[in-house]
Order: C-alpha cells, then sequence, then structure tokens
C-alpha cells in the first residue's frame, strides 16, 4: 500500500513539477519573443534617431541651417537623443539647439526621477550646457556611493562653477573609487592656475595619509605651483607614502636646484621614497653622485638598483663609459642592473 | 517488483534525483535571477558613461602574459590583436613553453626577435629559460623561450618577467576587443579592495556570428550559461570560483603572495581562483573578485567530438583537483563563498557525472527490470529536459537584453540547439566530465605530453582549451 501511494504521489510531484516548468519555459520563450521584437524595434528605431539627430547636431555645430521645425522626441527616445547630443560636447555650438529642444529642462527632471544612468547622462548634458539650475543637485549628487555617478556629477558642478575646484580636491580626498583616468579628463578642463591654487591649499590642509591622492595630480597645475606643492610636502611630511608621492610627481618637472633633495631622500629608509627620489635624481644627476650610485646600485630592493642604474647611465656621455662604470662594480646584483638598463638602452638606439 | 529490492528504498532513491534535480536549477535559477536583475542595469550605465582609448599615464600600467604551445597557427593573429588594444600603457610577454612546431620562428617572423639582454628574475621557480628575445618592431613585446612545464609554469615565468602591478593571463588562441583594458581595469581603480577580474569569453566564428557547426552552436549555448548566467550571479556575492585564463586580470603582488600558479595541476585558472579565496579569506584580508560581463575575448571552440571529449576531461580533471585542494573552504569561514559558490562546485559540478550516470543507469535499469514504472521515468525525463531548456533560454535571453549578439534567426537556431543538446550532446560531455573524475581518480594520464606523471602537459592547445 505504501509502495503504491508513495509512488503515486511522487509521480503526482513530478507531474506538477513538469507542468510547472513547461509553464515557466513557455513563459519564458514569450518573454525572450517579446524581447526580441523589442529589440529589433528598438535597433531599427536608433539608427534612424542616430541619422536624424547626428544631422540635427552636426548642423547646430557646424552653424549651417536646422530643419524647421525641429524633430519632435518622444517620451522612450530621450536616453538615445541624450546619449547623442553629448557626443557634441566637444564641438559646442549645439547649445542652442538643446535648449530650443528642451534638454536641459528634460535632464534636469531626470536628476530628481531616473536612475543612476539617466542621472549620469542628464549630469553630463547639464555640465555641458553649464546649467546653474543643475549645481547644487550635482553637488548632493556627489555624496552618492556609486562612483560613476558621483564623478559625473563633480564633473558636471565643476563645469557649471569651476570655483567648485576646492570641493572636488576635497572629495578626491575621500573618493579612492573615482577611476583615475576619468579624474584627469575632469582636471584638464579646470583653469591650471586656478587648480594650482587649490591644490596647494587642499594638500596643505589634508592629513598626511591621503595627501598621495592629491599628489598624483599635481601634474596637471602649472610647473612653478606643482614645484612649491611637492617641495612644501618634502618639507613638512613624515609619511613615506606622501613623500614618494610628492617625489613622483616631482620628477617630470624635476630642476637642477633638486638635486640636493633629491640625495638626501635617496637616504631614506623606506625603499618607495628612495625609488622616488633616484627619478628625481636621474633628471639632475651629477658627476659628484658616482659614489652614491655605486651604493645604490647595489641596495637591497630590485626596483631600487634599477633606478639608480638608470640614473647612473644618465651620468655618461656614452655607452661604453657607462659599461666601464658598470664593469668596475663589486656587486653582482648591481651589474645586472646596469646591464639591464644598458640593453634596454642599445636597443631603443637600434631602432633609432 | 524485483524479489530483494525494497520498494521504500527505490523511492528514496527516486526522491533523491528528483531533489537533486530540482536543487542544481534552482541554483541555476538563483544566479540567473541575479544576472537577469543586474545585466540591464550594468548595460544602461555603460551607455550612459563608456569607456574611452585610454590615453592617460594615470591609468594601471597592465603586463599582457601569453603562454603558447604549438600555436604556430594562431599566436600572430591575436598579439596583433593585443598590440592593437587601446591602452596606453601595456606590455606582451609571450612564452613559448618548449613548443616543437614553428611557434618561436613564427614570432621572430612577425615581430623581428632579438635577444633581450636585460635581467630575467626567477623569483618563481620554472623549467630553464633559454633565451629571452624582444621584438624590434613592437618593444612592448617580450618573449621568453622556455623549456616545457605546462601553462602554469609558463605563466609563472612570465611573472617573473612582468614589470606592471596588473597581470592579465590571456591564451594565445584568443583575441581581444580593442578596449579589453580599459573594461577590465576599470574595477581596479572603483574598488581597491580587488584583487581580479574576471572577463566574459565568447565563442568565435569564421562566419561571424553563430558558428555553422552543431558541436560549435552547443558551445556556445554553454558559454552564455556559464559566463552570463552562472558568473554573473555570483560575482555580486563575491563568490566567483573561477576567473578564465584566456581572459583574466589579477593583482601582480596578490599572485606572488599565493606562491604564483600551481604546475602540478592541469589548469591554473581555477585552482588560483580559490587559492585567492582561500588566501584572502585565511589572512582575513578584505578582497574583491570581480566580474565584466562585457564580451572583451573571442575563442575558437572545440571542432571535433574528440576534441570536446579531451578538453571536457581535462576541464573536470582540474575541478576534481581544486575542490579537493581547497576542501576547508567548503562551509567554511569564506562567506557566500564557501557556503553558495563551493558548494555549487562540490555537488553540482564535481559530483554531477557521478550523480547523474547513477540516476540514469537506475532509470533504465528499474525500469527494463520492472521495478520502476516506465511512464514516471518518462515524466521525470521531461522534467530533466524541462529545466535544461528553461536554463538554456535564460542564458539566450540574457544575452538579449545585454549585448544582442546574435540576429534573430541565430536566436531560433540557439533555441534548436538548446533543444537538440539534451540528446546525446550533454550525455557526451556527462562521459568526458566522468572520465577526467577517473583520470583524477586513479592519476591517470589524460594524453598528450606527459611530462609530470599523471598530467595532460599538453591539455591548452588551441582546440582543446577555451576556458
Amino acid at each position: 500500500m505504501l509502495f503504491t501511494n508513495g509512488f503515486s504521489l511522487f509521480e503526482l510531484i513530478i507531474k506538477l513539477s513538469v507542468a510547472l516548468s513547461l509553464l515557466m519555459t513557455v513563459l519564458l520563450l514569450a518573454a525572450l519573443i517579446l524581447v526580441r521584437s523589442r529589440n529589433a524595434i528598438y535597433r531599427r528605431r536608433q539608427i534612424m534617431l542616430d541619422k536624424r539627430w547626428r544631422e540635427v547636431f552636426t548642423a547646430a555645430s557646424a552653424g549651417t541651417a536646422l530643419p524647421d521645425p525641429l524633430p519632435t522626441i518622444r517620451k522612450q527616445d530621450w536616453f538615445t537623443v541624450l546619449a547623442i547630443y553629448i557626443q557634441f560636447q566637444d564641438v559646442g555650438a549645439s547649445d542652442d539647439v538643446a535648449i530650443r529642444l528642451g534638454i536641459a529642462d528634460y535632464a534636469l527632471s531626470l536628476l530628481d526621477r531616473g536612475d543612476d544612468a539617466d542621472k549620469i547622462i542628464a549630469l553630463k548634458v547639464l555640465g555641458h550646457i553649464r546649467d546653474a539650475r543643475a549645481f547644487e543637485s550635482a553637488v548632493v549628487l556627489t555624496r552618492q556611493e556609486g562612483p560613476e555617478l558621483s564623478r559625473t556629477a563633480a564633473h558636471c558642478a565643476l563645469r557649471i562653477d569651476p570655483s567648485f575646484i576646492a570641493g572636488t580636491l576635497r572629495l578626491l580626498l575621500v573618493r579612492d573609487d573615482w577611476v583615475r583616468s576619468r579624474v584627469e579628463m575632469m582636471l584638464r578642463e579646470v583653469d591650471p592656475g586656478a587648480l594650482g591654487v587649490a591644490m596647494a591649499s587642499a594638500i596643505a590642509d589634508a592629513p598626511e595619509e591621503t595627501q598621495p591622492r592629491l599628489l598624483d595630480y599635481v601634474r596637471f597645475c602649472p610647473a612653478n605651483s606643482a614645484h612649491s606643492i611637492c617641495d612644501g610636502v618634502l618639507n613638512t611630511s613624515l609619511n613615506p607614502e606622501a613623500l614618494a608621492a610628492a617625489l613622483r610627481s616631482l620628477a617630470p618637472l624635476a630642476r637642477d636646484r633638486d638635486h640636493e633633495m633629491a640625495v638626501r631622500f635617496t637616504n631614506h629608509e623606506d625603499s618607495i621614497v628612495a625609488l622616488s627620489a633616484l627619478r628625481v635624481l636621474r633628471k639632475c644627476v651629477r658627476s659628484e653622485d658616482r659614489a652614491l650610485l655605486v651604493k645604490m646600485t647595489s641596495h637591497p630592493d630590485y626596483w631600487v638598483r634599477l633606478r639608480a642604474a638608470e640614473a647612473a647611465v644618465q651620468l655618461f656621455a656614452t655607452i661604453e663609459l657607462a659599461e666601464e662604470f658598470s664593469a668596475g662594480l663589486a656587486d653582482r646584483y648591481a651589474r645586472d642592473a646596469m646591464e639591464q638598463v644598458l640593453a634596454e638602452k642599445a636597443m631603443v638606439a637600434r631602432r633609432r | 517488483m524485483i524479489h530483494g529490492i525494497r520498494s521504500d528504498d527505490v523511492l528514496s532513491v527516486e526522491f533523491f534525483l528528483f531533489v537533486y534535480f530540482i536543487a542544481i536549477n534552482s541554483y541555476y535559477f538563483f544566479t540567473g535571477s541575479i544576472a537577469l536583475l543586474r545585466l540591464p542595469w550594468y548595460v544602461k550605465l555603460h551607455l550612459a558613461d563608456p569607456v574611452r582609448r585610454s590615453t592617460s599615464t594615470l591609468d594601471q600600467p597592465v603586463t599582457f602574459v601569453v603562454p603558447a604551445f604549438n600555436e604556430e597557427s594562431m599566436i600572430v593573429s591575436s598579439l596583433r590583436s593585443m598590440l592593437a588594444l587601446e591602452y596606453v600603457n601595456f606590455e606582451i610577454i609571450v612564452v613559448n613553453d618548449g613548443s616543437t612546431d614553428g611557434t618561436l620562428v613564427a614570432l621572430d617572423g612577425a615581430f623581428e626577435l632579438e635577444p633581450y639582454e636585460g635581467i630575467y628574475r626567477p623569483g618563481l621557480r620554472t623549467q630553464d629559460v633559454k633565451e629571452i628575445y624582444q621584438s624590434s618592431s613592437h618593444p612592448q613585446l617580450r618573449v621568453i623561450d622556455k623549456v616545457n612545464g605546462g601553462k602554469g609554469d609558463a605563466l609563472n615565468a612570465a611573472l617573473n618577467l612582468a614589470r606592471f602591478p596588473l597581470i592579465f593571463s590571456a591564451d594565445a588562441d584568443s583575441y581581444y576587443h580593442p578596449a579589453t583594458l580599459q573594461w577590465m581595469t576599470e574595477p581596479f581603480q572603483q574598488d581597491p579592495l580587488t584583487v581580479a577580474v574576471g572577463g566574459t569569453i565568447a565563442v568565435a566564428s569564421a562566419e561571424q556570428h553563430l558558428p555553422k557547426s552543431l558541436i560549435k552552436r552547443f558551445q556556445v549555448l554553454e558559454y552564455l550559461r556559464a559566463f552570463l548566467a552562472t558568473r554573473m550571479g555570483f560575482a555580486p556575492l563575491n563568490a566567483l570560483g573561477i576567473v578564465s585564463g584566456a581572459c583574466g586580470l589579477w593583482r601582480k603582488d596578490i599572485l606572488i603572495e599565493c606562491g604564483g600558479f600551481r604546475t602540478d595541476t592541469i589548469w591554473e585558472d581555477m585552482e588560483m581562483t580559490m587559492r585567492v579565496h582561500n588566501y584572502c579569506i585565511s589572512t582575513q584580508r578584505p578582497y574583491r573578485i570581480a566580474f565584466t560581463p562585457y564580451p572583451v575575448c573571442w575563442t575558437d571552440v572545440a571542432p571535433t567530438l574528440r576534441a570536446l571529449y579531451n578538453q571536457r576531461k581535462g576541464w573536470h580533471r582540474h575541478l576534481c583537483e581544486c575542490v579537493t585542494i581547497h576542501r576547508r573552504m567548503l562551509f567554511g569561514r569564506g562567506g557566500f563563498f564557501s557556503w553558495v559558490a563551493m558548494p555549487y562546485f562540490v555537488f553540482f559540478e564535481w559530483l554531477a557525472p557521478l550523480v547523474v550516470s547513477c540516476g540514469v543507469v537506475f532509470s533504465i535499469a528499474g525500469a527494463a527490470l520492472g521495478f520502476l514504472d516506465v511512464r514516471s521515468q518518462v515524466w521525470l525525463l521531461a522534467l530533466v529536459l524541462m529545466l535544461a531548456m528553461f536554463g538554456s533560454i535564460v542564458s539566450i535571453l540574457l544575452d538579449e537584453i545585454s549585448f544582442a549578439a546574435y540576429g534573430l534567426s541565430e536566436v531560433w537556431l540557439l533555441l534548436v540547439a538548446a533543444l537538440l543538446e539534451n540528446f546525446g550532446y550533454r550525455q557526451f560531455v556527462m562521459v568526458a566530465n566522468l572520465a577526467g573524475f577517473a583520470a583524477w581518480l586513479f592519476h591517470r594520464p589524460i594524453g598528450g605530453n606527459t611530462k609530470y606523471p599523471g598530467l595532460f602537459v599538453k591539455a591548452w592547445r588551441p582546440d582543446s582549451d577555451t576556458r
């Protein structure tokens, strides 16, 4: 009896499961067909929209005659039109069309009701138009958790009001989740002079442990500002990360008068600082550094040895003299580092 | 009823098999649901804020490492796709791992190699390095020529030469989207805890879209299921169990801290992923292994049944190695990885061929011997078929709502393939998996060059390694 009942019950469960899974599969198939059909229509419409609005924005950018009246935008097409519009940002002169179309008003409304992607595209549009009405909302959105949204909001606010650079730099101290190449894009739009002033102030006020986050962007300031900011950190900070970041930023700008400071930091106990100091020294190396370089090419850290070897090679006018220096080194690892640098230099020379 | 077989035992076995199928499919439903929620959001976000060509020196520099064993036919075109990457700061290290064909000659012919006189620091022990070359036409390309030691060994040799803090493990038979590195490096910048990022691999086809071969179409479905439905579902839980060897970006320091890639397993990708989980959890280091669903890598899949059999046998053997090496992670202290991903790998991947094959034998034998009702077995079979179709349709739907890689006619062809794969293909793969299980259990070689006793050193030939 149990056997019959047990199997009957089991068979019933299986049948129900089959029915349920069949129903789910059929529903899913229907969803797939629906999505597929919608996608096909959507794609055709995208192509049409792309063609139509590119013509409009290109005409606006080129200053040629615009279609009159301008095409209307359906609700579901707004995202696409905004995405096309922001591709014309660099060309610039399509703002008049944007105003006539009510793009700014629509983008503003998206800031209140859209999802993250809607808000991002709206912020890009509003930042481009520099619509002051969006400033407050953008500043609020910089505090959002999502890195893409908060970064775009900061960019928008910065475009609307360049004096927000101080606020942006304060945000950079806490937002280590913003993609740095995109931050660079943002900072490059700011007046370098204003950036230098704001950067100096932000770094001076920042706790030592967060200073390196800003120091990597010092390179976008004018050379004099960058120099004085780095000097300030190097003269006051005890944090190896901050010192290394300052030296790293200083390296491309290094001048002869930085020599003494570079030599001083090559003796730093933290190899990350010594490494960065050698990058500076490479730019202003002098013949009197020979003994120092012999010592540094024997450093326990591979990268320090390599950077010291690079600096040493800069010291000599010809590869032969550098090879002579290398041969005179007692330490095998020092010779290895020299050989590596010389080999790469020789390859570059051959390629030329 | 057959004498000696108790009816409640039969019922218990039947019920166990039923619950097992439901449990497996619940997992797929769970991960598929997460993917269905996440993918549209991800796609729309990237439409609003697309990745751009990298022109910034602030982008993290990346070392592309490309192990190559007998890749003469494909390596040059594959490397050209890597050299065309739109990224400002990257280098490529190809490791010719004792190829017996003309791989090195092909590289020399295409990229004008000359001896590299720099220093090679063998921090990780590998087979002997014979020579290192540098391309005179592409200065960012270097080639290590070494004695054969397997893929893990080749990757370790490349790690020894790599200069940059991020390591991209690539395959010599795959092609990469020009924006691969932008897609893959952004998670590292957005979350400093990120230690690895897995990328999505799609099936390459000479016909541009869906391959004509049915075997390849079945594999297209498998790739869609694996990447869009499963990995996309596990990734938000930080429970990704595998970062593919053909498309994975790693922090170099974590690879070194973990001791480099293992050389005593058939493959290295899943083992390294699990080891990184294990290492970070054991050392209480906060970490994240991310996943980017945008397809950035295309690879050729096994074109013949023989190649497919060897590939799956090897894959399953590697899975066996991984779940036993990292068995302590199962229901351990690793959060979602220990409680969601590991049970999936152990019960529904590792043991699946055993359970499924036992179930098939039980059903057929039971129906033939009369202690099981044929009708109920047919219903059970119908259930398995329905659930398999369900999983495949979810994957096709995921592709459709995200990247829509296939045209309308191709979607229909994929649906037909989703139906057909249940009649022979899945069973074939199960047999290959069983063979892999047996090879692992009895330490038997799978085939090819058995430099290490019992290991399949040639497992990553172009026709067999597509993971």
